[in-house]
């Protein structure tokens, strides 16, 4: 009896494993291309869709929004070749109903007005830049672009500012667990809260661009 | 037209130091071409940019703050941690801070802070709108049996924000066969939004402890617990903070005529009858980690020493030394692994209750039949209490689902641990000691971890192979 019991919380234990998969988030397709400018690679796409609802409705609240767009060119092996950061800044004033953004590429920074939220997450997330030399590509096929967005992102210095006494309230850590089912309170902020929202998102199969256009 | 050049204008107030720029942005016009862009717009190379003078905004002054969304919560609770005020510029800076500070006291779901606009231009409504979350939570669960006792169980609540007054109250109790406990406790974070933080608890506590393993229906030494705690902390710096707590007891132990000698010498230290513990403990903790359940980075460093002495009317004088260490690592991107260590030392004579029980820190290890107390009480048939413990090991944790409204995530995860406990009398009489918990004093733990909108919850499988062999 005692045995089975035994084996029944070792299948419990392992059978939750299964869910390793389920656990880990696959990137989000993305409509990515590749082209050529004179010796440079340029890529193109769009990832206005990772603007979420609750990051339209704090920049309309009228503070900075910040968003990090961090793009990597990876071979077809998977490891990354070149790579890329866009951030934007993005502010609406509520006296005059404009948006003011600031877009910084790596060599290039754009200050834009608009009139309408969209046009303003148009200009930060539809993304056109170049990602460096073309000779650095020495494959023919099989790129592919990963692109992270990271919403509001706070910097670990904030976060080490303001994190309160993670202990429960008793002032322990918790340890072993006192009980086949044991217990502590959760008092903490969720990661999403605190680190801002981030999206991964991953293109397919891309050949490498030619001046010609052929791959 | 015109008002929106010159709040380009305004805006890019790095233009006003640089009169090249200044031409730029002035011919910046609300019109939008179809695909979005301003074929107008301030574009230029960053090498010329004025880094000094980024994303520049006009004055804004707070003109009142609101607070939204509040039903429970006090409004000078959340007042307590905004660090703009009223008349204060807008610091984009210090309103982040307030953010992660409201969220850091658990009251909330989210909060988002917006401005509105004043009564005149350049005045701004500070606006906080909270979404309140539940905070009664289950903070300990108790649920077994043993040779001891038959059946077992209790549970412990908190509430993380009492009468919306931000202050902590909570209690557990235990029963099982001749043992119950009763804990209540409280915890103000901070008083009047200053660093000092107060807390309070109490005991109502009678317990058994079996004295003769191999006869478990004998005597058993019986004592009740009636007291409890008062302590003042400080938050000294980061994460830091030092307390300073007095705990008064009264001890009852009834005595045990007719015990065999021998027994009665292994019999847990306590004095017999009415007896009082009386002592100060002051403490140092600093607590850098993300999450105390799961953690993937930061540390924490807790050091204790408690000391009971008659001057302050303690029957029992000793002192007690603690030291707990923990570090966590993050590692294939979600992974947790903690590495932690603790140490203890009493010297003197104290109630065995708040001596060192090797199951407290322990796994399961083979050959050792004993379970971790459970409220303050123990239900195994081990009585061996310590006046040493060293005790390091590892939990390494991995995320297997992720949810969002009853069940945030889970983790499997499986623990070592190497614990040896050694009572200094008999340590001093023979140079190997005893007490490592069982034949090694290797032990191990595999389980899974449940974070809830109600509580973390562990499923462990070395409680259940404790209970089994």
């Amino acid at each position: 009896m005692r045995t089975r019991l035994g084996i029944a919380l070792v299948a419990l234990v392992v059978g939750s494993g299964a869910g390793v998969a389920r656990g880990q988030e696959e990137p989000a397709p993305l409509s990515a291309d590749l082209t050529l400018q004179g010796r440079e690679v340029v890529t193109r796409y769009d990832v206005t869709s990772a603007f979420t609802e609750a990051f339209r409705k704090r920049l309309s609240g009228g503070l900075t929004s910040r968003v990090l767009i961090e793009t990597l060119l990876l071979g077809p092996d998977g490891r990354p070749m070149l790579a890329q950061v866009r951030t934007c800044e993005l502010r609406l004033d509520v006296w005059d109903d404009l948006i003011y953004a600031r877009i910084l590429d790596t060599n290039r920074v754009s200050r834009r007005t608009y009139q309408l939220i969209d046009d303003a997450l148009r200009a930060c997330g539809v993304v056109e830049t170049v990602m460096g030399e073309a000779d650095a590509l020495e494959y023919r096929r099989g790129y592919k672009v990963q692109v992270t967005v990271s919403l509001n992102p706070v910097s670990e210095e904030l976060l080490e500012r303001t994190r309160e006494f993670t202990s429960n309230p008793r002032g322990t850590t918790g340890g072993r667990p006192r009980a086949f089912f044991g217990a502590v309170a959760r008092l903490f902020r969720s990661e999403e809260d605190v680190r801002g929202t981030t999206f991964v998102f991953l293109s397919g199969p891309i050949a490498r661009p030619s001046a010609g256009g052929e791959p | 037209m015109l008002i929106f050049a010159l709040a380009t204008v305004a805006w890019a107030s790095g233009a006003r130091a640089d009169p090249t720029r200044t031409a730029t942005v002035a011919v910046s016009t609300a019109s939008v071409a179809p695909d979005g862009q301003e074929p107008d717009a301030d574009v230029f190379d960053a090498a010329f940019a004025d880094e000094a003078a980024p994303f520049d905004q006009e004055a804004r002054f707070v003109e009142a703050v609101e607070v939204v969304g509040n039903t429970k919560t006090d409004r000078q609770v959340i007042l307590e941690r905004i660090q703009v005020e009223v008349g204060d510029l807008v610091n984009e800076a210090r309103i982040e801070e307030s953010r992660l500070r409201l969220l850091g006291t658990g009251f909330f779901k989210s909060v988002e802070f917006s401005l509105r606009r004043g009564s005149n231009r350049g005045r701004v409504l500070l606006v906080v709108e909270v979404e309140e979350r539940n905070t009664i939570l289950v903070d300990e669960l108790y649920l077994g049996y043993s040779r001891v006792s038959p059946f077992f169980g209790g549970f412990g609540l908190a509430e993380t924000n009492f009468l919306g007054r931000g202050v902590t109250v909570g209690g557990s109790f235990v029963l099982g066969r001749d043992r119950r406990s009763l804990e209540l406790r409280a915890f103000a974070p901070s008083i009047s939004g200053t660093p000092l933080q107060i807390s309070g608890s109490a005991i109502l506590l009678q317990g058994a402890e079996v004295l003769d393993e191999d006869d478990l229906q004998g005597q058993q030494l019986t004592y009740r617990r009636l007291g409890g705690t008062l302590g003042v902390g400080f938050r000294v710096g980061m994460a830091q903070r030092v307390s300073l707590i007095y705990r008064l007891e009264s001890v009852r132990a009834d005595r045990l005529p007719n015990l065999d000698p021998a027994l009665l010498r292994q019999a847990p230290s306590i004095q017999f009858d009415d007896s009082v513990l009386s002592s100060l403990t002051a403490r140092y903790e600093r607590d850098t980690r993300d999450d105390p359940f799961m953690p993937t980075q930061g540390n924490r460093v807790a050091l204790t020493a408690e000391v009971g002495t008659t001057l302050i009317g303690s029957t029992y004088e000793f002192s007690k030394y603690t030291v707990e260490l923990s570090q966590a690592f993050l590692l294939f991107e979600e992974h947790s692994l903690e590495l932690h260590f603790y140490g203890g030392l009493v010297q003197g004579h104290t109630p065995f209750f708040n001596q060192f029980f090797i199951s407290d820190f322990a796994y399961f290890a083979w050959n050792r039949d004993s379970l971790p107390r459970n409220a303050q009480l123990n239900f195994s048939e081990s009585n061996d209490y310590d006046d040493l413990v060293a005790s390091a090991g590892a939990i390494y944790g991995v995320p297997v689902l992720r949810g969002k409204d009853l069940l945030y995530r889970m983790w499997l995860y499986g623990g070592l641990e190497f614990t040896a406990t050694a009572s200094l009398d008999e340590l001093q009489e023979d140079p190997t000691g005893r007490g490592v918990g069982g034949t090694i004093p290797l032990s191990f733990d595999l389980g899974v971890k449940f974070d809830t909108f109600i509580g973390n919850f562990t499923l462990s499988l070395s409680y259940m192979l404790d209970l089994v062999f």
